[in-house]
């Protein structure tokens, strides 16, 4: 029996290895592009491992143009609108999942239907929204765009974790005195924290990777996020990808820390085997 | 006495759902509402311009122009192309990331590293990757993917990827795929988190096998998951555009655009915002149609 | 339960408030003793816009103190088309902005772009001007805008390959080159390069083969499109493909760069950021004019225009700024510092352009360089003979054919 273990487990790291090199391969390619100096054109024939290592284009991508202020742009306006989304979106599924009003199956149906008609058309008449309220060039508004837009996917995802919560959790809370709200503090949210985890990872990293809506809503240069940052090293007639590739992988690193952080923090990993699926 | 209380039950979803109410109306629901103006118009997007009803024009020029050059041969090809997109990547996606989220709950090391190296494709920028898959899919011996697959002998020419409509549109589902996965497994890995392992604990003593396990267990407890997960990749699969834009431009001839791309150029290059919105109003009914579809073969196999 | 719910509404009021209380965009009208600030929307290049904030725009604050010019730098392509929609439609452009010169047409027709001729000085001024560049502003019989910059593209040489073919200098017609060059054609070698199917990509092909698009007055493309000139000259370009000297550029395959200086193409046409990127392989490639065919060597205006927005409140302040960047003054500035190449005639004949070898036969290719179709349905007119190249080329159909269908296509979008 333990043999048979010790195979299975070995057998499935050469598979979850190689699906890894599977997914790393690609970047392996973009950091060895980005460790070459004056890269207007990919290195051809392609390189995987780099031939030197040359820093320059991560130090002229942090210093250029003012990237590591859009870099703090971007952290601000992901972590205010990643804190919002979370807030509304457990309200929301909370609201859908337990508590009965009028309408709720078409209002729910109307969530879902918002996100499959394709938005690329909404931003004209949000714009128009902003503009009405004096919000075009405030993180506010672009924030509050963040915000809405994730409200019905975010809402759908947690809704089905709460409705799994079985009913008695919620009853001895009531019997004890509590309100909804409680229920809301104590019992949904201890329970459902890996799936708000997962949220938040997934919607920090919607708003850190957005650029249509934040290009457009931000005016001002200086208030400008990251993704249009990374799009400016790309010129009309030539690119120097070395640069555009290092600040890509400089943009990768923040949601990396904060994906591992909050799987080490809020994702059970019940040492010896999960479930035996 | 009852109608008391749904009042009351009310007033307390809205304390709940109030806030996400609001801003979904005036940020989301709006601007499609809006959208269906637009399509019955020949919309004119300076302000102030007059927009003439022009009923269900829009429309028919999407299906009744024909021609080499005619709006409904791009409209349909846009179309195939979407609907081949849902149905080679969402079961694409959806397979790989359920047996890849199965197999890291599985091992006993080392999960995090996993997770987090499959995540990466995820969270990297859809420009840029888009724009590093062009590159190594040159058609070339010297790019990168034909390099390899001749030097494995797999091939003996170089391959035109991108000069050909079905590998030109291979590589945009590969990189569908390849982005894609992570998320399948992170989502999939939080709930099976939460799945209750007691079932598990009874189904050993009565012997059964992984296998069995799998499907009488696993399978119909994560069922609201996969519905939630196919129907976002389903939306996603339709929201293909910048892939497209960056990799092949729609071509060769236009043969690998898709309904959001073809919709985005219609609007932002031709500005024909009329047309753009009815092309829009029938893709969310497709999109609609075929969730639904799924919802129900997904509700009804168990 | 009520009072926490309270503070996460009030908390959204306030923000939504603290928003409201932000600066108001409005700017007092203007008048003559006032300071006033003008925006400008440009898309040059992170070593372009130094110069562009440093050096072009200080000379200009300094002649005209009550004019102060604020230059916010945009992402070029389809995102920038989309902006300048996006603020036209939400009533928020700047006054003015640098567009690419295909693209004043189509604004102007939107009626987004104020008509530039209405001022007095226009014509005057405009006399001032290189002709073709200028020309890309007109739309209807009126100008719309003022040309910021001008480029066309040269061809560009692999020497490796050229010495291959037997050849000491680039030939100056199609037919020699072919003659020598078609020794050294095999699977990963290729004669031509060319910048894609599209009209851009071809068009210096076509016509310097002897093809055209439309009439000179750009209301007319059958007669022209089809015209027995052009069904020879596609012929002559399948035929080329067929025999393999057309590289895989043209249907988005390996770059023209990357084919270029990984000798894979022997020639290939670009513009003047081609030397600028490609420092390193500056020794191994060499320039000419672009090869004659029948027509001449014919290449395509490239560059982009100063316009104004409609909507500006500052209409004047931002008319002597365009004309500013036009003048003599600017555009030594532009071409001392970054070679680039003049749209006012007095700097073409300074010694800052014709003592520069390369800019001085990019110059000498812009004299004979035509433009594209001034249409506000470009962009149509483009994908349509894009796709009657791509018919030609990639799917064997007929030249004839397909010449004629996309005139008569072409004809209705001149026609709207």
């Amino acid at each position: 029996m333990r043999k048979k273990q010790r195979s299975l487990q070995i057998f499935l790291h050469v598979i979850l290895i190689g699906l890894v090199l599977f997914s790393i391969f690609p970047f392996l390619y973009m950091l060895a592009t980005a460790m070459t100096e004056d890269s207007y054109t990919m290195p051809y024939p392609p390189v995987i491992i780099p031939k030197s290592f040359y820093f320059g284009n991560f130090v002229s991508a942090w210093t250029s143009s003012n990237f590591a202020r859009f870099f703090m742009n971007s952290l601000f306006v992901s972590t205010v609108s990643t804190m919002l989304t979370i807030i509304v979106s457990v309200m929301s599924a909370y609201g859908f999942a337990k508590i009965n009003f009028t309408g709720k199956n078409i209002l729910f149906n109307l969530y879902i239907f918002s996100m499959m008609i394709p938005a690329v058309l909404s931003l004209v008449s949000q714009y128009t929204v902003l503009n009405a309220v004096h919000l075009i060039d405030t993180y506010t508004g672009l924030i509050l765009l963040y915000v809405s837009g994730g409200i019905a996917g975010n809402m759908y995802f947690l809704k089905g974790f709460i409705e799994d919560i079985p009913a008695e959790y919620e009853e001895s809370v009531y019997i004890d005195g509590g309100s909804r709200w409680t229920v809301l503090r104590h019992v949904i949210l201890p329970m459902c924290k890996s799936s708000i985890a997962t949220l938040a990872i997934l919607s920090f990293m919607g708003s850190w990777d957005e650029f249509f809506s934040a290009l457009t809503i931000i005016k001002t240069e200086s208030k400008r996020t990251l993704p249009i940052a990374i799009k400016m090293f790309q010129g009309q007639n030539a690119t120097q990808w070395g640069l555009v590739f290092a600040a890509s992988l400089i943009a990768l690193v923040p949601i990396l820390l904060i994906f591992i952080t909050f799987q080490k923090a809020f994702v059970k990993e019940n040492e010896g085997g999960g479930i035996k699926g | 006495m009852a109608h008391t209380k749904q009042r009351r039950e009310n007033m307390t979803a809205l304390m709940f759902i109030g806030v996400g109410l609001f801003l979904f109306t005036v940020f989301i629901f709006y601007p499609q509402v809006k959208n269906v103006y637009m399509a019955f118009t020949n919309y004119n997007i300076m302000p102030g311009s007059e927009n003439r009803f022009v009923g269900f024009e829009n429309f028919k020029s999407m299906f009744a122009t024909g021609g080499t050059f005619g709006n409904s041969d791009s409209f349909m090809l846009a179309l195939r192309n979407s609907v081949l997109a849902v149905l080679v990547t969402v079961p694409g996606q959806l397979i790989l990331g359920l047996v890849i989220a199965i197999m890291i709950d599985r091992v006993s090391h080392g999960r995090l590293f996993y997770k987090v190296m499959l995540y990466i494709p995820v969270i990297s920028s859809w420009v840029v990757v888009s724009i590093l898959f062009k590159y190594l899919f040159q058609d070339t011996k010297g790019s990168l993917i034909n390099y390899y697959l001749l030097k494995l002998n797999l091939i003996s020419h170089p391959v035109a990827w991108l000069q050909n409509t079905w590998t030109a549109s291979a590589v945009i589902w590969a990189l569908c795929i390849w982005k894609g996965v992570g998320w399948v497994i992170i989502i999939y890995n939080a709930a099976i988190q939460t799945l209750p392992k007691e079932l598990y604990e009874v189904s050993y003593l009565e012997g059964a096998n992984p296998i069995q396990r799998f499907f009488y267990i696993t399978l119909p407890l994560l069922k609201k998951t996969t519905i939630y997960v196919v129907v976002q990749l389903t939306i996603g699969a339709f929201g293909i555009m910048i892939q497209v834009m960056l990799i092949t431009a729609g071509g060769p001839m236009g043969t690998t655009e898709t309904l959001n791309s073809y919709m985005y150029s219609k609007a932002f290059t031709e500005f024909q915002f009329g047309y753009s919105s009815a092309v829009s109003l029938v893709m969310g009914a497709v999109v609609i149609g075929t969730t639904l579809l799924q919802r129900k073969l997904m509700r009804e196999e168990k | 339960m009520k009072k926490q719910q309270l503070m996460f509404t009030s908390l959204f009021i306030a923000t939504i408030l603290a928003g409201c209380g932000s600066k108001s965009t409005q700017t007092p009208q203007q008048s003559s003793d006032q300071k006033v600030t003008i925006t400008m929307w440009q898309t040059f290049s992170d070593v372009e816009t130094k110069v562009f904030d440093q050096k072009v725009i200080p000379a200009f604050e300094k002649a005209n103190p009550n004019i102060k010019v604020k230059a916010t730098r945009m992402p070029s392509g389809d995102e920038y088309n989309q902006q300048i929609i996006q603020a036209v439609s939400g009533n928020s452009a700047p006054d003015l902005a640098r567009v690419e010169v295909t693209a004043v047409p189509k604004y102007a027709k939107l009626g987004a772009f104020y008509q530039i001729d209405k001022q007095k000085d226009f014509e005057q001024f405009s006399k001032q001007l290189v002709k073709g560049p200028l020309s890309t502003n007109l739309y209807e019989g009126h100008y719309y805008g003022i040309p910021l910059d001008t480029n066309t593209r040269v061809a560009i040489y692999n020497k490796a390959l050229l010495a291959k073919a037997g050849l000491k200098t680039p030939p100056t017609d199609f037919k020699s080159l072919i003659d020598k060059a078609k020794g050294i054609v095999d699977d990963e070698t290729f004669v031509f390069g060319p910048a894609g199917s599209s009209s851009w990509g071809l068009m210096p092909y076509f016509y310097s083969l002897g093809g055209t698009f439309a009439n000179k007055k750009s209301t007319k493309a059958t007669g022209y499109l089809d015209s027995k000139a052009s069904i020879q000259a596609m012929k002559t370009l399948v035929e080329w493909n067929k025999k393999g000297y057309m590289g895989k550029s043209l249907t988005g395959g390996l770059g023209t760069w990357e084919g270029l200086n990984g000798g894979n193409y022997l020639m290939i046409d670009d513009g003047p950021w081609y030397a600028q990127a490609n420092k390193k392989t500056a020794n191994q490639v060499t320039y000419a004019l672009f090869p004659k065919g029948k027509a001449g060597s014919l290449e395509v205006i490239g560059g982009e225009n100063t316009v104004i927005f409609n909507s500006s409140k500052h209409k004047e302040a931002a008319y002597k700024f365009a004309k500013y960047l036009a003048s003599d003054k600017a555009q030594t500035i532009f071409a001392k510092e970054l070679e680039m190449l003049p749209v006012n005639r007095t700097t073409s004949k300074k010694p800052v352009v014709q003592d520069n070898e390369l800019m001085a036969l990019y110059s000498k290719q812009l004299d004979t360089a035509v433009s594209r179709i001034p249409s506000a349905k470009w962009e149509q007119i483009d994908k349509t003979i894009s796709l009657a190249f791509e018919n030609c080329l990639v799917k064997g159909g007929d030249p004839a054919a397909t010449l004629k269908d996309a005139a008569m296509k072409v004809d209705t979008y001149l026609a709207e």
